[in-house]
């Protein structure tokens, strides 16, 4: 990201070859819309790009991250003003009607969507995004020991919603 | 370990976040617990799960539109590195500069040539009045007793470039009526620059018929030789019948002579 930050373009292809699918479902385990979530990838990285000065050094994985973050929130509140229909119950399944998923899978999901906004946003991070807790807390203003508590205290609260017979 | 300690402590476990010691605590615990051995095997069981969800893959469009907008961005990039070449070539600031450095010349020229008038004025007007000081100091130093003084009074008129007619004839003076040597040789040395003037040319002359020192007589003939005065023709021949003349003045005065016949 130096590179581009210093003019050369062209690394950005190799970046958004690395990142853009990992940005993409982070999107799309927040809001699993396919199209509003390919536009938003796409905005990262044309943000990425046009303020690429503003990069500073340090894991471009965070630095991107925090623009996706951003960006995501930035439409959800949007979104928000525009319907009253809370993110958490938009649809879960795919919209293209196919569902190939196993029960379990399907099962995380309905847990996952009777989670808070920030609780959900943490298993993302921490469960799909494959991220530590250090570059969590880097992403959104935190230390490493909270973030692993509050991660602890989500999966705790996941699985005793896992597990109860009630969930639908 | 207790059991209420144990819950809190399944995910470090599973996540083999624990240390040693407690992980050896937390077995033993697990393998008299049921309870417990249930609440980790639970856990297990859901974080395997998001094994399973799998990654979404946004379609070929993502792509295509990243590379059309990089593009866009590059051309932009060209442009605006184009644009800033130009544009960040500081225009206002070299005019600026140039300007200041062209004001500094100015008035360095302008005063330069204020004070060079000025001062050239001014140095003629010291000049002036240096040369009327020192012609003033001249002639009444001609008049001092000391030997010196009026030797370094006659010297003094070398600097007068064109001296009035009361130097020449305050010089002439000295001449034919200083007593001393060295006075009337410095007079003549003096007045020979003065060549084209005939005032000092008839002193020459008459200066030959009167100087009785062999010095002086052979300076003055080489004078009026240098200046190819014929008049001095008369005197010299005089020096030649003179008996009290040395020879080598002789010598002189007829060398003289042939040269102006």
């Amino acid at each position: 990201m130096q590179s581009v930050a210093h003019g050369d373009l062209d690394a950005m292809t190799i970046l958004f070859d690395r990142y853009h699918e990992w940005i993409y479902n982070f999107f799309f385990k927040m809001k699993p819309d396919a199209a509003f979530c390919e536009d938003l990838t796409q905005n990262v990285f044309y943000k990425a790009l046009r303020y690429r000065s503003s990069y500073s050094g340090g894991k471009f994985a965070s630095w991107i991250f925090t623009i996706a973050r951003n960006l995501f929130h930035d439409h959800i509140e949007k979104e928000k003003h525009r319907s009253n229909v809370p993110v958490e119950q938009l649809a879960i399944v795919d919209e293209d009607g196919k569902d190939d998923r196993t029960d379990e899978v399907k099962r995380l999901h309905l847990v996952l969507n009777k989670l808070k906004k920030e609780e959900k946003e943490l298993i993302v991070m921490s469960r799909f995004q494959g991220m530590k807790y250090q570059q969590i807390a880097e992403v959104i203003g935190s230390n490493e020991t909270a973030v692993k508590t509050r991660v602890h205290r989500v999966i705790k609260k996941m699985k005793t919603l896992y597990f109860e017979n009630q969930l639908s | 370990m207790k059991c209420n300690e144990v819950e809190n402590k399944i995910i470090p476990f599973l996540e083999g976040d624990l240390d040693t010691q407690q992980e050896i605590a937390m077995k033993e615990h697990l393998a008299s617990c049921e309870q417990c051995q249930r609440q980790v095997a639970e856990t297990q069981q859901m974080l395997e799960v998001f094994n399973e969800v799998e990654d979404a893959v946004p379609s070929d469009r993502v792509r295509g539109n990243f590379i059309e907008f990089l593009e866009e961005e590059k051309s932009l990039q060209r442009y605006t590195i184009g644009r800033k070449e130009t544009k960040e070539f500081p225009w206002k600031m070299a005019f600026q500069i140039a300007a200041s450095v062209l004001i500094l010349i100015a008035g360095y020229a302008w005063g330069s040539f204020q004070k060079g008038s000025e001062n050239d004025a001014q140095i003629a007007e010291l000049r002036l009045e240096a040369t009327q000081l020192k012609q003033d100091m001249m002639l009444a130093m001609l008049d001092n007793r000391s030997v010196s003084k009026r030797i370094q009074a006659v010297n003094y008129t070398e600097d007068i470039a064109a001296p009035d007619e009361e130097v020449l004839e305050a010089l002439i003076d000295r001449l034919h009526f200083d007593g001393n040597v060295n006075v009337r040789l410095a007079a003549v040395e003096a007045l020979s620059r003065y060549s084209e003037n005939e005032k000092v040319k008839d002193a020459f002359i008459k200066s030959l018929t009167n100087e009785t020192n062999p010095n002086i007589q052979i300076a003055v003939i080489q004078f009026l030789v240098d200046v190819q005065e014929k008049r001095a023709l008369a005197p010299m021949q005089k020096l030649l019948e003179h008996t009290e003349t040395p020879n080598f003045v002789k010598d002189r005065a007829n060398e003289g002579i042939i040269t102006l016949m």
